[in-house]
């Protein structure tokens, strides 16, 4: 399954934000979406999951796919608890495996012990963490996320993106990812595309070859791919 | 402490209470005519008169009944056609023409309507069902109108069923909106089916009690059953407020 993205067109009435764009992502690679705030890069994720109408052309991928979106912001429920609202995404499902994923993805992302907590209780990164356990729960053919690890400690920032990386591994979800850091997208990305807009455009594509296992304990082998990354603009 | 705090409380209003009562002692006094204003023993008598009698409470429960019966309906339709008018704009623009008509109507136009169309009985329920109905509906289509679209697309992307997105997202939003509309509506729905109950005279009803009092000139008795209605009054709204408070709580 590949993704297709042809002569997109989408335009918040006088501002072009996609102008004939086309990309084409390959299915066995994580990719990253790199560019300023403003080029576009949301609006690009929303019309790729169906959320917003393109004014022209297609995305061509496999019908019925399931999306594992994290959004830029957290959209939670405000009046369910942190529990409920990883469930709800599971509503079709036993109430056992129910169980048992929202307490695996909320063990995942720290929250185990706020399960019963409102959102209004919590941090935003705590929300973000939600979200993000949202996600996984739902596991998804396809896992979608904007600025997923905004706002978060170094060291959970890590073990989410391990845990992302293995269970990529295991399900071979289509994966694709915005950042604005450059050291989040050489952990865990293959492919990193450079953008700038609006309109949106691949100023460059690059391609990680240093292979994940190494990318922790060995990181001067990204240094190379850091001076680039941090050369532009 | 929280005690003690309590009871001054309560002190207040007991002085300003009893600061009413003596006004309308002096107003009696100085008016001097029981015709126009009655004495407060008079009318506390025809209140103590009133409740020993069985016929009373079989009274309260029918016009409480109608009331209730009227903003229940009230409450099917509007918030059934206020979610559907929340979501279709087209359906909106047609009942919105309607509604804002029903509101800009003087009740007692509907009143002598709805005599001509039911049983006495039944018209404090249309009436109190008529005046409810477009509160309930406006604040039911604010409350959809409000909603965060983030939400409805995070449930769209995520798949959620259009019957789970209507219960867990829609619903629980509009809760406030619909206490606030309840809470309106009842106090409104309680005095204009009082009202239409004085023009329909069911047998048994508190506006028919109105009605004679004045009849035989019984200011004592009219001022009475006005205190009941007052009283029923407050009781529904402080019941409802707790339910509200409540039903805040669990949100
Ligand atoms: N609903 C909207 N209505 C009008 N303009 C919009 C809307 N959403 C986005 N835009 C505009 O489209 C452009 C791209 O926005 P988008 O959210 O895709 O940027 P982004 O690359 O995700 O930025 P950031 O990194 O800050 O999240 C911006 O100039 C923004 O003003
Ligand atoms: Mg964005």
């Amino acid at each position: 399954m590949n993704l297709s993205i042809k002569n997109i067109h989408k335009s918040y009435g006088e501002l072009k934000v996609l102008e004939d764009f086309n990309l084409e992502l390959d299915k066995s690679r994580i990719h990253c979406f790199f560019g300023p705030s403003g080029c576009g890069k949301t609006t690009l994720m929303h019309v790729m999951a169906g959320i917003l109408k393109p004014d022209s052309g297609q995305i061509i991928m496999s019908s019925d796919v399931r999306f594992s979106y994290i959004f830029q912001e957290e959209r939670l429920l405000p009046w369910m608890t942190v529990k409920e609202n990883v469930a709800l995404v599971l509503q079709e499902k036993a109430p056992a495996y129910v169980e048992r994923k929202v307490l695996e993805s909320l063990s995942l992302v720290e929250l185990s012990d706020f399960s019963q907590y409102y959102p209004s209780a919590l941090s935003g990164g705590m929300r973000q963490r939600v979200s993000i356990a949202r996600a996984f729960a739902y596991e998804g053919d396809v896992l979608a996320m904007d600025e997923p690890f905004k706002g978060l400690h170094l060291k959970l920032k890590q073990n989410l993106m391990d845990a992302i990386y293995k269970y990529w591994v295991l399900h071979k979800p289509f994966t694709y990812f915005i950042t604005h850091d450059i050291d989040d997208a050489l952990y865990i990305a293959d492919d990193i595309y450079i953008l700038d807009g609006p309109p949106m455009k691949i100023i460059e594509k690059i391609n990680i070859e240093v292979p994940h296992e190494l990318r922790k304990t060995n990181p001067e082998l990204l240094m190379d791919y850091k001076m680039r990354l941090s050369g532009i603009r | 402490m929280l005690f003690i705090m309590r009871s001054r409380r309560w002190i207040k209003k007991l002085v300003i209470g009893l600061l009413w009562l003596a006004l309308w002692h002096i107003t009696y006094k100085l008016v001097d005519r029981a015709l126009y204003v009655p004495s407060i023993t008079s009318v506390m008598k025809a209140l103590l008169g009133l409740i020993i009698d069985v016929r009373f409470w079989q009274i309260i429960a029918a016009s409480v009944y109608r009331v209730l019966a009227g903003l229940f309906l009230s409450l099917v339709f509007g918030v059934s056609i206020g979610v559907l008018c929340g979501l279709n704009g087209l359906l909106f623009d047609f009942i919105n023409p309607f509604v804002k008509a029903i509101r800009a109507t003087p009740v007692i136009s509907f009143i002598i309507i709805a005599l001509i169309w039911f049983k006495s009985t039944n018209v404090p329920i249309f009436i109190s069902f008529l005046m409810c109905f477009p509160i309930i509906w406006t604040n039911v289509v604010s409350g959809i109108r409000n909603i965060d679209v983030k939400l409805i697309e995070m449930a769209k992307v995520y798949q959620l069923k259009r019957s789970l997105i209507i219960r867990k997202i829609y619903l629980p939003h509009i809760k406030p909106f619909f206490t606030a509309g309840v809470i309106m509506a009842l106090g409104l729905g309680w005095k204009v089916s009082v009202a239409a109950e004085v023009l329909s005279h069911p047998q048994y009803a508190i506006g028919s009690n109105l009605h004679s009092a004045k009849a035989y000139l019984d200011t004592p008795l009219l001022f009475a059953w006005t205190i009941v209605v007052i009283l029923l009054s407050f009781i529904f709204e402080s019941f409802f407020a707790l339910w509200a408070k409540e039903s805040r709580k669990t949100l």
